[in-house]
Order: C-alpha cells, then sequence, then structure tokens
C-alpha cells in the first residue's frame, strides 16, 4: 500500500450529496463519489463504464479551512413564452413573472483540502500519471471550479495520513500561544476518537448519467493537532512552503 | 515534440460600476476568497453571451425549442400545405422521434392550445427544415395515420433519420455541451471549462438610492417624486479564466480540424469581447480586458486564480499590482509543473509594457488568438 495528496483548492466548489432538480446542496468537504469521479475523468474513464479498481481507494480529507458556504441563485429560461415555461407539480403552466427555473447552487467559497489517498501501488502509481496529465479537465465538484494546480502534491509519500498530521503545511495561522492548530480528519469508516459519525449516500458503483445509484457509507470526523511550525498563514509565504514541501526540501 | 492538449485563456478586466450579474436580491453576485468577499460573474452568465457571440459569427445558430411541432407545420403551410396537414405532419415528428420524447398539451402565449414536446430539444436551427423535409416526403402515410382516432396514432416517420437530426451538433454544441437523456447518443460533453469570474480585491456592494420624477407633478409644482429606489452596484477588476480540452473538441466534432480551429479562435474571440447584459444600458460597462493570456498546453489546464488569493492592494488603482501578481504567480506555478509542459504562451496588454513572462508580446487581440490556433494546430495549409 502506498499513497498520494491532493490538495482541493480554489475560488469554488461544491460536493453534492442529493443534487436533484432545484436545490443543489453541497457537503462541508469532498464526497467520495466527488473524488472518484475527478479521479475517473482524469483517467478517461467514461460515464457508464465501470470504475473498476478505483472502488480500492481510501480517502482521509484534512479539512484546512472550511470555506464559506454560498448560495449561487441559478435561472434557467427566463423570458420565454409561457408554453414553454415549466410545468407546476399539478400539470399547470405559472404566470410570466413566476414561469423561470430558479435553481440555488450550492458552494463552498474559499476551502481547502488535503485528501491522503491509499491504495494499491501500481493502482496509486496509474491515478498519480493520470492527475499530472489528466484526459478530461479536472473540476471540485461542479464544471465551473476549476482547481488550483498543482492538484496533486506530486512527492512520493508512504503513510499519507501521517504527512497530513505531521507535514502537509497548512493555511492557517497557529494558534497565539504556539500550540497545536486542530483540524478536522474526515476518516472512512469507524473511529475510537470520532466526535461526529455519520452516513453518507456517496459510494457510485459507476457514473451512468441518468440512475446513478450509491451506496452509504459510514464516515467519521476525528479533531487532530498539527503542528504550528507547519502553519502558515500568510498566503504568499503558504504558497512558497507549499512549492517548498513539494520540491521535498521541507520535512 | 509534446501534443498540444490545452488552451488556457486568462483575462484581467476592469470593469466599471456596474451589475452585470445579479442575485435574487438584485445585488451584484460575491464570493469569498482569501478571506474577504469580491465580485463575482457567474460562468454561466458569460458563458450565455459567449456562445450567442459564437453562433452569430459563425452564422450556426441552435434552437433551444418545445416546439417542433409548430416549427415544421409553419414551414409546411409556406410550402402550400393546407393547416391541417401540416399540423398533422408536425405531430408526426414529434410521434416518430423516440420513446423518450412524448407530445404534451399546452398553452401559448396568446393562450392557444399547442402540442409540445416533453423536453427542450437543442439542434441547430438547419435541423428543422430537415425534420420538415423528412415530413414532406412522407406526406401521405402521414395523413393517413393522423386520420385514425388520436389513441392509435403511432409515429410512421422514419424514427432514426429524425433521431439522428435532433442529435445533431452545430458549433457550440459541440463546445459547450447538450444534455438530452430521452435520446440515446444525443449526450455532449463540453469542451470547454468555465470559471466564475472575480475580482482580484475585495469589494463592497455600493447602494445608489435613486428616484424618479413624475413629470405631470412637477409641471404642476407638486413636490415628491414618482418612485425611489435603491440600486446596487459594484467595480473592479476581474480575473477570468477558461480552458479548452483540444482532444475533447476533436472528438465532439469527428477530427475535422478545420472546424476545430475556427470554433476555438471564435470561442477565443468571443471570451474576450463579449459582456454579460445585465444592466448594461444603465451603466454602459463595455469595457475590454486589460491583459489577454493565452497558453498552449500539453500536461493539464491551469488557472492562475490563486495569484489573488490574497487580495490585490489598491496601489495606483487595482490592476498594476494585479499584473504584477499574475507575472509571479504564472512564473512560479510553470517552473513547478515544468517550463516544457506550456508549449506556447502569448499576451496582449493594454498601454502598458510588454510581461516577458506571458509569452510573446502581440500588438492585437486577433494576433494573439490566431497565433495561439496556429501553436495549438499547426501554421494553417495554404
Amino acid at each position: 500500500m502506498s499513497g498520494l495528496l491532493l490538495r482541493l483548492a480554489g475560488p469554488l466548489q461544491s460536493w453534492g450529496e442529493h443534487s436533484l432538480f432545484g436545490e443543489r446542496d453541497t457537503l462541508s468537504f469532498p464526497s467520495r463519489s466527488g473524488l472518484l469521479g475527478l479521479i475517473a475523468a482524469a483517467q478517461g474513464i467514461q460515464r457508464g463504464h465501470p470504475l473498476g479498481d478505483l472502488h480500492q481507494l481510501r480517502f482521509t480529507i484534512r479539512v484546512d479551512r472550511p470555506g464559506v458556504r454560498l448560495v449561487d441563485f441559478h435561472t434557467i429560461g427566463g423570458g420565454l413564452p409561457r408554453a414553454r415555461t415549466v410545468l407546476t407539480a399539478d400539470g399547470k403552466r405559472q404566470s410570466a413573472a413566476t414561469a423561470t427555473i430558479v435553481t440555488k447552487r450550492h458552494y463552498l467559497s474559499d476551502a481547502v483540502f488535503t485528501v491522503a489517498t491509499e491504495g494499491p501501488d501500481i493502482l496509486v502509481t496509474d491515478v498519480a500519471a493520470a492527475l499530472r496529465r489528466p484526459r478530461w479537465q479536472p473540476f471540485l465538484g461542479r464544471r465551473s471550479c476549476p482547481p488550483e494546480q498543482p492538484l496533486l502534491l506530486d512527492r512520493p509519500v508512504d503513510d499519507p495520513v501521517a504527512e497530513l498530521r505531521r507535514h502537509v503545511p497548512v493555511p492557517r495561522w497557529a494558534p497565539r500561544d504556539g500550540s497545536d492548530l486542530e483540524l478536522d480528519f474526515v476518516h472512512e469508516g469507524d473511529h475510537d476518537d470520532a466526535w461526529q459519525r455519520s452516513e453518507l449516500y456517496d459510494t457510485p458503483t459507476e457514473f451512468t448519467r441518468h440512475d446513478r445509484r450509491y451506496r452509504p457509507r459510514p464516515v467519521s470526523v476525528v479533531s487532530t493537532p498539527v503542528p504550528a511550525a507547519r502553519c502558515f498563514g500568510r498566503s504568499e509565504t503558504y504558497q512558497a512552503e507549499l512549492i517548498r514541501y513539494i520540491q521535498g526540501a521541507a520535512r | 515534440m509534446s501534443t498540444p492538449r490545452f488552451i488556457d485563456i486568462h483575462a484581467l478586466q476592469t470593469v466599471p460600476f456596474s451589475n452585470l450579474n445579479r442575485d435574487d436580491q438584485g445585488a451584484p453576485k460575491t464570493v469569498v476568497f482569501g478571506g474577504v468577499e469580491r465580485t463575482r460573474i457567474s460562468s454561466q452568465s458569460w458563458k450565455r453571451v459567449i456562445r450567442h457571440e459564437v453562433e452569430r459569427v459563425l452564422g450556426d445558430p441552435a434552437v433551444r425549442t418545445r416546439r417542433v411541432v409548430r416549427g415544421v407545420a409553419e414551414r409546411l403551410e409556406k410550402q402550400g400545405w393546407p393547416k391541417e396537414e401540416a399540423e398533422a405532419a408536425g405531430r408526426q415528428v414529434a410521434r416518430s422521434a423516440g420513446s423518450g420524447i412524448k407530445l404534451e398539451r399546452s398553452k401559448d402565449e396568446q393562450d392557444e392550445e399547442v402540442l409540445t414536446t416533453s423536453v427542450l430539444l437543442y439542434l441547430p436551427e438547419a435541423g428543422m427544415e430537415e425534420l420538415t423535409a423528412i415530413a414532406a416526403e412522407h406526406r401521405d402515410a402521414v395523413v393517413v395515420e393522423e386520420a385514425k382516432p388520436e389513441k392509435k396514432r403511432k409515429g410512421v416517420l422514419p424514427g432514426a433519420a429524425i433521431a439522428e437530426v435532433l442529435g445533431r451538433r452545430n458549433g457550440t454544441i459541440n463546445l459547450f455541451g447538450r444534455m438530452l437523456a430521452e435520446l440515446p447518443g444525443a449526450n455532449v460533453d463540453g469542451a470547454v471549462q468555465l470559471a466564475h469570474a472575480f475580482t482580484t480585491h475585495s469589494t463592497s456592494v455600493e447602494y445608489d438610492f435613486f428616484s424618479a420624477v413624475d413629470d405631470v407633478e412637477q409641471e404642476l409644482g407638486i413636490p415628491g417624486s414618482g418612485h425611489i429606489n435603491t440600486a446596487m452596484f459594484s467595480a473592479g477588476t476581474f480575473y477570468r479564466y477558461a480552458n479548452i480540452d483540444l482532444r475533447g473538441l476533436d472528438a465532439n466534432l469527428g477530427k475535422d480540424t478545420a472546424a476545430a480551429r475556427e470554433l476555438v479562435k471564435t470561442f477565443l474571440d468571443a471570451f474576450i469581447t463579449k459582456l454579460p447584459t445585465g444592466k448594461a444600458n444603465a451603466t454602459a460597462p463595455a469595457s475590454v480586458p486589460d491583459l489577454v493570456h493565452v497558453a498552449v498546453r500539453a500536461d493539464r489546464p491551469l488557472s492562475l486564480a490563486t495569484a489573488f488569493e490574497a487580495p490585490v492592494q489598491p496601489a495606483e488603482g487595482h490592476l498594476a499590482p494585479s499584473l504584477d501578481k499574475i507575472v509571479a504567480y504564472a512564473e512560479s506555478v510553470n517552473t513547478l509543473l515544468g517550463a516544457d509542459q506550456r508549449l506556447w504562451s502569448g499576451h496582449t496588454i493594454a498601454g502598458r509594457d510588454k510581461l516577458t513572462q506571458l509569452g510573446d508580446h502581440h500588438a492585437s487581440f486577433a494576433d494573439l488568438t490566431t497565433a495561439a490556433v496556429a501553436a495549438a494546430y499547426g501554421r494553417e495549409s495554404a
């Protein structure tokens, strides 16, 4: 087993769990289906094709910055004649004034997550290669959300979860008293120290366009200390440190 | 030599006091990034004006409609068909389109009953003519079938031919994609990814109190105003970004390179010149980008949004420090990813020194996009 570190950051991201029709929600951290979709798109696995070995990947998410929730007011079909507007539940037409389809799309703005991805060596090597040269554009849950690069923190790591605990730089200020910064870690499955455990329906069998099915998966959120020395609050300092980290200089 | 895989286009654009894209309160849309609020223009809003511009330039419009029945019937009536037969033919087109697409009754804007398809179709406008031609070819069969009681009527037109027309794509469908569940094989994955635009610096909404004068009351010497309200605006320097997946576009176009070149060029030009139209008449925000930077990449698309994660502080305005930031960030991230992965790059900048770090300088936007297309696809063979 070996692993990879992915960094999901950008102005906007959105990890829908129940997203259908009008209200398109987001979880407060990346979903398993979102992460698998990101990797599958990079590998060029087409919609409707089985995800194969990708099911073996295990993700541990460090919430570097939870971000701010944003609800985007998005309209469709405004200004159309009445007959072309969307039907109401009882089959009638709405008046022209109210006929526009309104959807609310939830996003996390300003969020940063670092994801430890573990799996068999061959698979992990393949995934890394795909993320370096993705077949389709990567996006953070929604196509209009391109990720910051590098998405893949490209350096060899044996134990990516330990890297998250000790080494990967954090884009936050450390506590003033110099103590460790507590960050939320989202683990798959049960965890003894969890302060929150929930069940998410976000494990896809495959990505068909319709009739997507998801299996439930337990998730545990654990508050975990990260050394104050790895916290870099100022944007430029953090970016410079991140580059140093990727290049293997910082240990 | 590595193959060009992605084209990135970045722009810094200063937009004056305006409200190009507003939320349900009428306020300019916003996003928090780097801990401060910025003005945002949603990707869907900007994409719409770009799509219309591409269609206008290429003379290749697409229609998004439920009214195929009416469209075909009107065309046949113009050819001299009696009204009933023309409408029968229109219904037949919808009936023959495949089991996922159904006919529905609804009322039009004059409250007259019309038949519409159950889904919103999206096809090149020329496709309507072809649907009409298919119906005309089978006139006799149409008349016989539509004379039967309504419940017994079936589609008698060649379904495969109709599905082929409905599934056909024009340029913008190939660029931006299409979602059509009801017709197998008609989905198209877009080749363009377009990000939400946001200001490089923090902004706050400006409240513009206004009153409207009642001219008659004014003449009569009655004090007061006819209407008072508050409108919301903002201003700023935006970072805009989009990319094109060249292989994806190629696949959508069936490897028609000449069409791909034309679409890419038209898209890049439209990205540069078009602005969303919200409150445009009230604010005249018709600016052009201050900087456009295009890169052809071999590995992955690369957004430079991170350059502005720390909000730009004004120093002789926001534009000059934004330029410094984008240059510095582009340099560092390109070094990190491997400078050889950026196969070509170029830029056009208004009224300032050339930015050598952002590739070749081009005097005009058109020169820049022409050079980008040549870098992606090779020089045009004469």
